[in-house]
């Protein structure tokens, strides 16, 4: 999970990511986002996330990006 | 071409291209409320191609163009089967990454138009902002009227014109900010407000009301409506000197993100 939450920091340090259940709905990610923190995550894991994954619920929180880094065979 | 008619046919849309490598280009970055909304108004369609597919959004007088595609190279073919009219793209992202996309563009007939730069402020909630609390509050039936000042001001192709019903739900949501001078609108001002990010979607002030604090004070209200925002976001055309300034004197600082617009427009063969 550490990782994740650093990955995030990097994006947005004005964010404290632990605390928010729902990033996009807590105004902490926005589309642009997405796509800097699903370029971090392939680069920071070794994968390619497929594009169908590229939608708001699989980056909501930490939990969602955990289960989506399963998906695309890495260990979070 | 086809319809588009929900989030679930805009998903299978997408899904069907593959993105295996780094050269996976994509300018897609709406939300799904406002595909939603696109689909129910019908006015998106899909244009899919071998490895690509084109989504098209469509105005009163020309088309928006999204892609996805796996690279480049299939870009540039689905980029080839756009019918005659007039195209709009808009290309996001930091400056080298664009190239490539804008070279693939280019080489499909579209031209540079303007760009966009986004500015950032980062603030602690919960600081103090005074109020201007004599700002109006817009109700929906002024939308026609703001509608008909931003229809005026703003460039149709680079810049995100809000539709009369865009304007009417930010208007009930009480996001839309009026300085009248007599029964005709002086300045405004619209936000967006989510969680702990604010957007400045638009603050204009009419050339015959400037130098007389218009926009100083619908800006010290959107500072002070969105006091427990940690961010807030703008867009500003990117060589708009005066804006830019405008914008850092209130604390703005550009983040490095870019919109890039380019337009063609083709005749169809006679």
């Amino acid at each position: 999970m550490s990782k994740i939450l650093d990955i995030l920091a990097e994006i947005r340090p004005e964010f404290d990511w632990a605390q928010s259940d729902d990033f996009f709905e807590d105004g902490m990610l926005d589309s642009f986002d997405m796509v800097t923190l699903v370029s971090d995550l392939d680069k920071a894991y070794g994968i390619s996330i497929d594009g169908m994954d590229i939608v708001p619920e699989n980056f909501s929180n930490v939990a969602a990006i955990e289960a989506l880094l399963v998906r695309n065979g890495a260990t979070p | 071409m086809e319809s588009i008619r929900g989030w679930d046919a805009y998903q299978r849309c997408i899904g069907a291209v593959r993105r295996a490598t780094r050269a996976y280009t994509s300018n897609l970055y709406a939300a799904r409320d406002q595909v939603e909304r696109w689909c129910a108004d019908g006015r998106l369609h899909a244009l899919p191609a071998d490895g690509a597919v084109l989504l098209l959004r469509a105005t009163q007088d020309f088309h928006h163009v999204y892609h996805v595609a796996e690279d480049q190279g299939t870009l540039g073919t689905a980029l080839a089967t756009l019918p005659a009219g007039l195209f709009v793209t808009d290309l996001v992202g930091q400056d080298d990454d664009l190239d490539p996309a804008v070279a693939t563009y280019a080489a499909a007939g579209f031209a540079p138009h303007r760009f966009l730069q986004r500015m950032v402020r980062v603030q602690t909630p919960g600081e103090p902002h005074a109020d201007d609390t004599d700002i109006e509050t817009a109700t929906a039936d002024d939308a026609p009227q703001v509608a008909a000042f931003l229809g005026r001001l703003l460039d149709r192709f680079a810049e995100q014109v809000p539709d009369l019903d865009d304007l009417r739900r930010e208007a009930d949501a009480g996001r839309l900010l009026l300085v009248r001078r007599g029964d005709a609108v002086a300045g405004m001002l619209m936000y967006a407000l989510k969680g702990a990010a604010a957007e400045l979607r638009f603050w204009h002030v009419d050339d015959d009301a400037r130098g007389q604090g218009v926009g100083r004070r619908l800006m010290a209200a959107f500072l002070a409506r969105c006091a427990g925002a940690r961010r807030m976001t703008l867009w500003v055309i990117g060589d708009n000197a005066r804006s830019i300034a405008i914008y850092r004197h209130y604390g703005f600082t550009p983040d490095g993100l870019l919109d890039r617009i380019m337009i063609r427009h083709k005749e169809p063969h006679r």
